[in-house]
């Protein structure tokens, strides 16, 4: 620009003018720069990609930041994804009155639990609509809460869910329970503890809790949850039925050969689209395998005989048979891959110094370990990477050996809508 | 990488960011990128690549992020030596501003990269793991779009264990 032929007071007042100018474009293009900065857009994918790392605390918190992230977290792709990053664990009840006075019978509406406690027995009354002054009274002796326990690095933990239930946990399945409606005898209950969801079962086939089995199975053909029981007659006879969960009425169908069966009192592992059970108390040659698709019975030789400490646990979606070698200080891990061929294959053999009364539990999905328990008072993890045998550091009472409890995930699985596969 | 490969000419690329910017890379750098090794298997790689997502300042943080990692991982330390290096790299590398982070993992799901996006997600989850909705919302840029009424039935209708 000329200002030469500008006097003075006018050059310092265009300078002055052309000073502002560049401040104000300066200031355009910074505030253009950080608009720019500000909007670091995140597809969808990368959105769900880091809400399926946060843990359920936070992931039940932040998905209400807005609706299309509260759309991720109820999609069929998330929970799938979900479910397969979360690890196994156990659930498991413990007593509400443990510690506490004796009381006499109270309703379940009193205030003996924790405030904020989730009743599955209120929700049942609820949703059948019965007003609460025709609750039933409950033995508070009868209830108890619902826990998970979690075993990492050699540590366990133990998360409340906040739920209490008069029911035993009868079976489990991709977060799924199942659990006894104890109001007026009536059936099954089927429900996610996470997202407290919940569904009454009818009642099938009445028969004494010794001699009657229940499992939880997805079928990839009905791309349904069903629950499998088998019950015992008079005669020995094993019957079978099968319901669809949502569905109003049990299928019987054919129950396994006679005499397959000398006791149903280990719980059935879901493994490779069957659901497997260990049928006597020892001394097993074979696990009896019901195949989801076909719902068909079959007999499968295990690779020797299964003793009163051996068991069969879900191991990276196979099935795996854990056995004590007759040295005592030698447990074989055997799996099975497929229903096809029906090869054991040997997978590791673990060694340490005494084996006895090691029982184990189930295997972890995530860091690939398997833990046992111990006689009625320890937890051992056994790392099968790294082969190290570690007992598991227990605050004293904090699990009930002796109770019941089963392998389980936490996930936000609904029977609703069924994992995509 | 062998000797053999390394006496003949290494083969170059040239990736053009958003903002005009080119860069050269050796291909061994350009096959982390998973969009480029496509290319380059279909031979349909031209040397010159223009990728319309990235700005240049992105693009340099991606470039140094894969070439140290192809370095590592060409290196001829054992395995559990280059392991440590990467972690303790990547660890370094996320050290980052906030907006950087989130534009690393738009990026890294653009270029399609994969440990770099598992990288990215794994930082930007254990950043928000314990912050509240409102940051996290002012965070991603995002509003809340629920009415007051919807949270509320929502909140209330599907309520989960893990208060």
């Amino acid at each position: 620009m000329n200002t030469k032929s500008v006097d003075g007071k006018g050059a310092s007042l265009l300078k002055l003018v052309e000073e502002r100018i560049q401040r104000e474009v300066e200031h355009e293009r910074k505030k253009q720069q950080e608009s720019q900065v500000i909007i670091p857009y995140l597809p969808k994918d990368c959105i769900s990609k880091i809400l399926v790392l946060l843990p359920l605390e936070s992931l039940q918190k932040l998905r209400f930041v807005c609706k299309a992230w509260y759309e991720i977290v109820n999609s069929l792709v998330f929970i799938d994804a979900h479910l397969q990053g979360s690890d196994t664990g156990l659930i498991f009840l413990a007593p509400v009155l443990k510690g506490r006075p004796f009381s006499s019978d109270f309703k379940i509406s009193d205030p003996l639990v924790k405030p904020n406690t989730f009743s599955v027995e209120s929700k049942v009354l609820h949703m059948q609509s019965v007003p609460i002054c025709h609750w039933p009274c409950i033995d508070p002796s009868s209830l108890f809460y619902i826990n998970f326990m979690e075993i990492k690095d050699g540590k366990c933990t133990i998360k409340e869910y906040n739920e209490t239930c008069i029911g035993k946990i009868r079976a489990t399945c991709n977060g799924l329970i199942l659990l006894d409606n104890r109001m007026k005898k009536e059936g099954l209950v089927v429900m996610n503890p996470v997202t407290q969801d919940l569904l009454r079962i009818p009642l099938g086939t009445q028969s004494s809790p010794h001699h009657e089995s229940y499992g939880l199975v997805y079928c990839h053909c009905s791309s349904n949850y069903e629950v499998v029981h088998l019950f015992q007659d008079e005669s020995q006879y094993i019957g079978c039925e099968i319901i669809n969960i949502g569905s109003r009425s049990w299928r019987v169908m054919d129950g396994p050969s006679f005499g397959l069966f000398g006791w149903l009192g280990y719980e059935p592992v879901f493994a490779i689209g069957a659901l497997h059970w260990l049928p006597l108390i020892n001394h097993n040659d074979y696990i009896v395998s019901l195949q989801v698709d076909n719902e068909k019975f079959k007999k499968i030789p295990l690779p020797k005989s299964g003793e009163i400490h051996d068991r069969i646990i879900a191991m990276s979606g196979f099935l795996g048979f854990v056995t004590h070698h007759e040295d005592m200080n030698r447990i074989d891990v055997w799996i099975l891959t497929g229903l096809g061929c029906e090869v054991w294959e040997k997978l590791y053999t673990i060694r340490m110094d005494c084996t006895k009364n090691m029982v184990p539990l189930y295997c972890s999905r995530i860091n690939g370990e398997i833990i046992f328990k111990k006689k009625d008072y320890d937890l051992y993890a056994y790392d099968c990477a790294l082969q190290i045998m570690r007992k598991v550091e227990l605050k004293k009472g904090c699990f009930p050996f002796n109770g019941c409890y089963l392998p389980h995930v936490n996930s936000l699985v609904s029977w609703r809508i069924p994992a995509k596969r | 990488m062998s000797s053999s490969t390394e006496l003949t000419e290494k083969k170059v690329f040239l990736l053009k960011s958003l903002d005009g910017v080119i860069f050269e890379v050796e291909e061994s750098v350009a096959v982390q990128l998973e969009v480029i090794r496509e290319l380059i298997e279909g031979d349909c790689a031209r040397p010159f690549i223009s990728l319309y997502n990235v700005t240049s300042e992105i693009l340099a943080l991606v470039i140094e992020y894969c070439k140290h990692h192809a370095e590592t991982c060409s290196g001829g330390t054992s395995a559990t030596i280059a392991d440590e290096d990467l972690k303790t790299f990547d660890n370094e590398f996320m050290n980052v501003d906030e907006n950087i982070l989130l534009e690393l993992c738009s990026a890294a799901d653009y270029l399609d990269i994969k440990s770099l996006f598992e990288l990215t997600c794994r930082t930007l989850a254990s950043l928000i793991k314990d912050r509240t909705i409102i940051e996290v919302r002012k965070m991603f840029n995002v509003e809340n779009d629920f009415s007051v009424v919807e949270e509320k039935a929502v909140r209330k209708e599907f309520a989960w264990a893990f208060k």
